[in-house]
């Protein structure tokens, strides 16, 4: 009965989510590998099809490295940092639904980012849902400033 | 608070001497598992993963070990139980305190032990230790789909425990936790999948629980755990039933200051002074239970809470039993004045012409520290605001006991009221007008409410608020100054006359508020503890 405010619940998640993509520099392993792949006596050996991911994951550690890059953007969005408190940038509900679902898409990828994408793409949702529920974020500062 | 302050909070007495035993448990049950794995020879193939198995070990034992301890604080009734037996070894009433500590150990282990797992499945492919791959251990057996699954839940449930969640809205939390019904299960299957075994394959049985224990080697420790499981459902089993019991609403009473007043019969029903019950109302809601204190005493043949019109629940609860429209309206001066008792402040609602009255599911009662008040010497009932309605009881109680006396160890109340509003007044006019020794029983009552210097003037001199011979306040009262008097006219034999000075005097220190004011108090009636006085505090929780 009481109002919930998905937006706010949004955040709690983005913030967690956002802690586990730290994960992403341990392993370089390409997590759909078994497609086309075989297991061999070191593990799986990825099929022809799937040359060009398991290159930006093992090869180059691209993924992971977008990864990082990306759960380090959702922390200074929603652990806002100071000077991001407010802006445009910090408001756009339209921004966080695209950048989680991207970071999701990108996470799932790699072996040890799977469980960090599907919270991503929690998140993406469940700002996806605060958005069509009318919810607006709006900086404590920005508040204040808006009134002096 | 800063980190000096928080790092003085937890290593200085009763915190250091928990942080030690807790912390401690934790790392020795991690050590030990560790150790168990390490050295059994039987597990000499799984120990080929070095450090990652053993750290996985290791954090899957403490997790063991809390997830059966994450229910324990919430079996309400075996705590009820226990209380009155074992409430001098640890604090029974903080008890969601507990499941907090539990939960922040398990998501502090679960990283751990998840993220072994994360270099053990990976390794075991890479060195084919095991014919399979990483994905295959995460994603097709039991131990990685309920670890996966939990982890899930574990996402859901404590974002929206989060304090900011809990407060805009309650019943997110609380739905949201009944998913513990799935991650209990996980829990209790984790280990089905036979991961820690010393064959190459799984030994799969055809009886339960479907694994053989000559080959699988792990803790087995669900056979402990579940028993919090167990006993937890069939609690919520038996809740359900007995608050369906027969319950009929005899009386709706409205107060000043929106307090609603909700006289029921239950007579499967017994309760202490001070307790307080969850309260269903299924024609609200069906699956909302709020806690309220029990504002009636034992000894009155009706059982009565006292509910505020502010929320959603009540106000809604409000409406179905007719206290509607003006009726609620403002804070004080809404009651027509009217021949209702001496001080013509209350009124009589009934749901409209030809509706009956809702049920009632009644859950409870569970137990609360003011029962302990006839332990005390000098019992100190402090109460700020709506906090006041176990201490209606609890004055209630006393009241009664002082008739037929049997106040056991009880020589002087003080009763100390922060308010800004007043149904309490009509009965603490009684109790003050019963009372034929003119020491036992002293209120205070500090208005907190801003007035003008007229209205201040007005009170002072007839006094039409209260009624009270006692004192009426303006402000906040000093408790520092309350308590270190009260401590001096005890120590010079004048506030208990016939004190034996050579025993200690038993001061129990009663409050229900909020939590800033109640760690002030605490502070300031612990300062006086001295070779002669023994202090302790209880705090309600809402």
């Amino acid at each position: 009965m009481g109002k919930f405010i998905w937006s706010d619940w949004g955040r709690l998640l983005a913030l967690s989510a956002a802690g586990s993509s730290i994960w992403a520099f341990i392993f370089r392993k390409f997590f759909w590998d078994m497609i086309g792949g075989t297991l061999g006596t070191e593990g799986i050996i990825p099929g022809n099809n799937t040359k060009a991911l398991v290159l930006i994951t093992v090869k180059v550690p691209l993924l992971q490295i977008f990864t990082l890059l990306l759960g380090l953007l959702a922390a200074t969005l929603d652990a806002p940092l100071p000077w991001l408190y407010g802006t445009a940038i910090h408001r756009s509900m339209m921004l966080r639904v695209i950048l989680y679902f991207l970071t999701g898409f990108v996470g799932i990828m790699v072996y040890q980012t799977v469980e960090c994408a599907v919270y991503f793409v929690i998140v993406s949702a469940v700002y996806l849902k605060a958005m069509l529920a009318g919810e607006t974020i709006a900086g404590k500062t920005a508040v204040h400033s808006s009134k002096a | 608070m800063s980190i000096r302050q928080l790092a003085r909070r937890e290593l200085t007495g009763r915190r250091l001497v928990w942080n030690v035993l807790w912390h401690g448990l934790h790392l020795f049950l991690f050590a030990f598992g560790w150790h168990s794995q390490e050295a059994n020879q039987r597990l000499a193939a799984l120990n080929g993963l070095k450090f990652s198995v053993w750290i996985s070990r290791g954090a899957g034992l403490a997790l063991a070990f809390d997830g059966g301890m994450i229910l324990v604080p919430v079996l309400r009734n075996l705590i009820k139980f226990v209380r009155p037996k074992l409430a001098r070894l640890f604090p029974a009433d903080e008890n969601i305190w507990f499941h907090r500590q539990v939960a922040y150990q398990m998501l502090f282990w679960t990283i751990v032990h998840t993220t072994a797992h994360y270099v053990n499945f990976i390794n075991v492919e890479r060195t084919q230790v095991r014919k399979e791959a990483a994905w295959q251990i995460h994603y097709t057996q039991a131990g990685g789909i309920t670890g996966h699954v939990m982890l899930l839940i574990m996402l859901l449930v404590y974002t929206t425990a989060h304090a900011s969640i809990r407060a805009q809205c309650f019943e997110a939390f609380w739905y949201t936790h009944h998913l513990a019904f799935f991650f209990m299960i996980g829990l209790y299957t984790h280990a089905t999948g036979c991961f820690v075994r010393d064959s190459v394959d799984p030994d799969y049985i055809s009886t339960f629980p479907f694994y053989s224990t000559d080959h699988c080697l792990g803790y087995e420790s669900w056979r402990f755990t579940i028993w919090a499981g167990v006993f937890y459902f069939g609690e919520r089993v038996y809740r359900e039933i007995r608050a369906r019991r027969q319950t009929q609403i005899v009386q709706v009473l409205m107060h000043e200051g929106k307090a609603m007043e909700v006289r029921f019969i239950k007579p499967s029903m017994r309760y202490k002074a001070g307790q307080w019950i969850f309260l269903n109302c299924p024609e609200v809601s069906r699956f909302q239970w709020h806690p309220f204190t029990i504002s009636s005493a034992p000894e009155d043949p009706f059982i009565s809470v006292h509910i505020r019109l502010v929320g959603d629940f009540t106000l809604a609860l409000g409406a179905q039993l007719g206290a509607t429209g003006n009726i609620v309206g403002n804070e004080r001066s809404s009651i027509e004045k009217g021949d209702n008792g001496r001080r013509g402040d209350w009124m009589e609602v009934a749901p409209a012409l030809g509706a009956r009255m809702p049920n009632l599911r009644i859950d409870g009662p569970y137990g609360a520290p003011a029962e302990d008040v006839f332990n005390a010497e000098v019992a100190i009932l402090i109460a700020a605001g709506i906090g006041v309605t176990p201490f209606a009881s609890i004055l209630k109680h006393i009241w009664y006991a002082q008739r037929s006396g049997n106040l056991g160890a009880l020589r002087r109340v003080e009763f100390i009221w922060t308010c800004s509003f007043g149904w309490i007044q009509t009965l603490l006019e009684e109790i003050e007008a019963s009372q034929s020794d003119p020491n036992f029983l002293r209120i205070s009552l500090y208005l907190t409410q801003n007035l003008d210097q007229d209205a201040v003037q007005n009170i002072m001199i007839n006094d039409p608020l209260t009624l009270l011979r006692s004192r009426t306040l303006f402000g906040r009262p000093d408790f520092r100054q309350i308590f270190t008097s009260l401590a001096q006219t005890i120590e010079s034999g004048s506030y208990l006359p016939g004190r034996e000075a050579s025993l200690k005097s038993r001061i129990g220190v009663f409050f229900c508020g909020p939590n800033n004011l109640a760690r002030s108090i605490r502070t300031e009636a612990l300062r006086v503890r001295s070779r002669t006085i023994d202090v302790r505090f209880a705090k309600e929780h809402f």
